[in-house]
């Protein structure tokens, strides 16, 4: 059976993406992680910088060629965290949230696994289709020894050890990432499992939600934002995905 | 034996010297810097190291979580910290 | 407030916050939300943690180390300040011995290529207007600025960009934050600043590093207090024609590198200055709060960093500043070649500026040679002797001597004018690329306007207040 490798009706206009005839891969990661080492690795000279519609964040576009089929790629600014305030987080978090990328790069710096980890938790909270790209792993290899299957096993999902520098590890970095969108590669990320008010909180208003939010939007992560009071996401939330009878501004 | 009583209250990571080490308590202040300060690491629970002071006495590195961050005096009297020891 | 309170404007978040509430009961205190978010945030550190320590088996620690002991060294209370300013030094003599062979090289290639022009106008029987208009004043426009340009931004950016790659420039930020932040300003501002030395334009994009938008402004308006490597030459000659009369051959480079330095370090200290009266009336507000990662020191990779700071950085501005130079090229030849009476336009203008140019210390046709100079801070120098000497043409002299005789003994200038050249050189106006990149990063035609009218009131003020004070003491 033939996956689709893109899904149709994505919001991605109201990210400053025009549509694509194939799927849209979001790159994300702490900054310093060498994300846009892999960036260019990828998409060479195939590039196309501007800014996230509405900030002055900069966003920059690129697409690879891969078995014929042509992958956008879109680098999202470098983050720690995608829970702050700050304008790169919010720009990160609402593509992946509300852009609904066909599937996300998440770039870790192998010499700091734990730090980066954070943000590479988070964003699998977010979405399912992820492969985690272990970058700068011969820097790695000095000082330490990473188990890169007991990672795989840990996060629920693929882990490709990379040298962006060297441009080492794309081929597989490529094909995972197409596994992933063209033949429906199967994902069991790591979900947390948070202290029992906070579950029985998010258990109580999750169901509330999915009447009230499209289908394709995250009701539980946004089920935690809510019980959080995080008036950040609510309000990306109306901004890109309120239903368009209730009059509410889209832009 | 006094001394060693006050050490135990709890003190803001400011108060810590380079080369001594506590365990984070709570961040205080604004909702923003909070939340940037838990994200670079500064989570209840977690050891932090003073390091050394800039040449001007300010802002201070600590390492936190295997990274190394500075912080100005402002930023590092919202941290309460607990558990001082003179290990290192 | 309670969440739903605060989402009162829009009708569908209001019903969905409040429907929470309802399931909820509780989701009320801020108090009880902070406590959440803190407990969120710790479970995923906790997470990380405990996966990155089922994973991961740390060899011996090579690195941390080494960069503790290095740190220990380039930020200690007493050596971190003096080795930065040496690095700095360094860094400065390097790009001056660097660029002054290529420089010559590129400058006669140029100019033999202008001289190839000329031939082709005559043969092709153009009219002496045309050929004066587009070879003498645009071309010739252009290929002063690319040669007075091109080869100290090439050897100082890729030296600026290794340093950036091996990690030490946070270490510099650290230093020097103190002094900013009583500034009212902030760390990074020290990073904006010695990228200012290299070029003003390129410190301007760099600013995206400051994440508060006023610290940012106050970084931006004050990046020009620095001497980019377009004013150096002006700096260099002057102050060697002038103190250094009698360096021997072997110190030129060494003097020259110190006056540069020197001038740097009165640029800092407006710098500072400026911000801080910034930050106390136009840029009004609080310290923003300062988290600075010192990431572990790394082999920076040579060859792909030069080649990327040549791309990135030493083209981008080349290709602005060559756009602006062409104009000014042009702006400069009409004003020298049209006569009205028999006197210049040039002549004209620079004899009408001259009273307010002398109250300044100076002279009209410095102030002109500053004004034309607007697009390029490289063709200031050129302009002015070209105006001294009523040539038709921006033109260089065979030696020092010559300029020097030029200067001092046919349009008297003193110690004093030299000095005043130099101070207005380093607080001036930024230059056309800069001010077009200004208004390209603030998208604000006031605080463009700001960025240049600023710095143009101090330089005149001080300029103003020394010459004075030399008159008034008697010095001259």
């Amino acid at each position: 059976m033939e996956y689709e490798c893109c899904a149709s009706a994505q919001p991605w206009v109201q990210f400053g993406v025009e549509h694509s005839d194939g799927p849209i891969i979001a790159l994300a990661g702490n900054p310093n992680v060498g994300k846009t080492t892999i960036f260019n690795a990828l998409t060479g000279m195939r590039q196309h910088t501007g800014n996230w519609p509405g900030k002055t964040v900069k966003q920059a576009r690129g697409s690879y060629l891969y078995r014929s089929i042509r992958f956008t790629v879109v680098d999202l600014p470098g983050t720690f965290s995608l829970l702050s305030h700050s304008s790169d987080e919010q720009v990160a978090r609402d593509f992946l949230v509300f852009g609904r990328p066909s599937a996300t790069i998440i770039v870790v710096d192998a010499t700091r696994l734990e730090r980066n980890l954070n943000l590479a938790l988070q964003v699998l909270e977010i979405t399912d289709r992820a492969v985690v790209a272990l970058n700068m792993i011969d820097e790695a290899r000095n000082k330490m020894e990473i188990d890169v299957e007991q990672l795989q096993k840990e996060l629920g999902v693929p882990v490709v050890p990379t040298v962006a520098r060297r441009k080492k590890g794309l081929d597989k970095l490529m094909q995972t990432v197409y596994e992933l969108t063209c033949e429906g590669l199967p994902t069991s990320p790591l979900r947390l499992t948070y202290p029992r008010h906070i579950e029985e909180a998010v258990q109580r208003v999750e169901p509330l939600l999915k009447e009230e939010l499209p289908p394709w939007v995250n009701a539980r992560w946004l089920a935690l934002r809510l019980v959080e009071g995080d008036v950040s996401s609510l309000r990306s939330l109306a901004r890109y995905a309120a239903p368009a009878e209730k009059g509410v501004t889209a832009l | 034996m006094l001394k060693t009583e006050l050490k135990r209250t709890t003190r803001t990571l400011w108060e810590l010297s380079p080369k001594q080490s506590a365990y984070v308590l709570d961040v205080g202040g604004d909702q923003e810097m909070r939340r940037h300060l838990l994200d670079l690491g500064f989570v209840p629970g977690s050891q932090v190291t003073a390091i050394r002071r800039s040449p001007f006495g300010d802002p201070t590195v600590y390492e936190v979580r295997g990274t190394m961050i500075a912080l100005r005096k402002e930023q590092a009297s919202q941290i309460r910290i607990t558990g001082l020891d003179r290990s290192r | 407030m309670k969440l739903s309170e605060r989402l009162k404007d829009d009708p569908w978040l209001f019903r969905i916050a409040s429907r929470a509430e309802g399931a909820l009961d509780s989701a009320g205190p801020a108090e009880r939300r902070k406590a959440i978010n803190t407990e969120i945030v710790s479970l995923t550190y906790e997470k990380a943690e405990q996966i990155a320590r089922a994973v991961v088996k740390p060899l011996p620690g090579k690195n941390r180390d080494l960069t503790l002991r290095l740190d220990d060294l380039l930020t200690s209370r007493w050596f971190g300040l003096p080795i930065m300013l040496l690095g700095l030094g360094l860094i400065f003599w390097m790009t001056i011995v660097g660029a002054n062979v290529p420089g010559e090289y590129l400058s006669v290639a140029l100019f033999w290529i202008g001289d190839q022009l000329s031939r082709l106008f005559q043969w092709a029987g153009a009219p002496d207007w045309l050929h004066g208009f587009l070879v003498e004043g645009v071309y010739r426009g252009m290929a002063w600025v690319v040669s007075v340009m091109l080869p100290p931004m090439a050897i100082f950016f890729p030296i600026f960009t290794l340093l950036e790659d091996a990690g030490y420039l946070p270490r510099v930020a650290f230093n020097m934050d103190r002094l900013f932040k009583a500034a009212g300003a902030h760390g990074k501002q020290a990073l904006t600043m010695a990228m200012g030395f290299g070029c003003n334009a390129a410190a301007i994009v760099s600013t995206r590093i400051i994440e508060s938008p006023r610290e940012r402004m106050i970084a931006i308006l004050t990046n020009n207090f620095v001497p980019c490597n377009g004013r150096w030459p002006i700096l260099i000659t002057l102050s060697i024609l002038f103190v250094g009369g009698a360096v021997a051959a072997g110190w030129g480079t060494a003097a020259s590198t110190a006056v540069v330095v020197g001038f740097v370090l009165i640029g800092v200290m407006v710098t500072l200055a400026v911000s801080w009266g910034l930050s106390r009336t136009m840029l009004k507000g609080i310290p923003s709060s300062f988290t600075l990662e010192l990431p572990p020191y790394r082999r920076p990779q040579v060859g792909r960093t030069i080649i990327r700071s040549i791309h990135d950085r030493t083209l981008y501005v080349l290709w602005r500043a060559v756009r602006m130079a062409a104009p000014a090229g042009a702006i400069t030849w009409l004003m020298a070649n049209i006569t009205v009476d028999g006197t210049s336009l040039l002549a004209m203008t620079a004899g009408w500026l001259d009273p307010f140019g002398r109250s300044l210390g100076m002279d009209g046709m410095i102030l002109l040679a500053f004004i034309l100079g607007l697009p390029a801070n490289e063709i200031v120098l050129p302009i002015l002797i070209m105006g001294y000497v009523s040539a038709g043409t921006m033109i260089e002299l065979d030696s020092l001597a010559a300029l020097k005789h030029l200067l001092v003994d046919q349009h008297g200038w003193t110690w004093v004018t030299a000095l005043n050249v130099m101070l207005f050189s380093l607080l001036h106006y930024p230059c056309g690329t800069t001010l077009q990149v200004i208004y390209g990063e603030t998208k604000s035609i006031k605080w463009t306007a700001v960025a240049a009218l600023l710095p143009l009131s101090i330089a005149v003020g001080v300029t103003f207040t020394v010459n004075q004070l030399v008159q008034w003491m008697g010095w001259v």
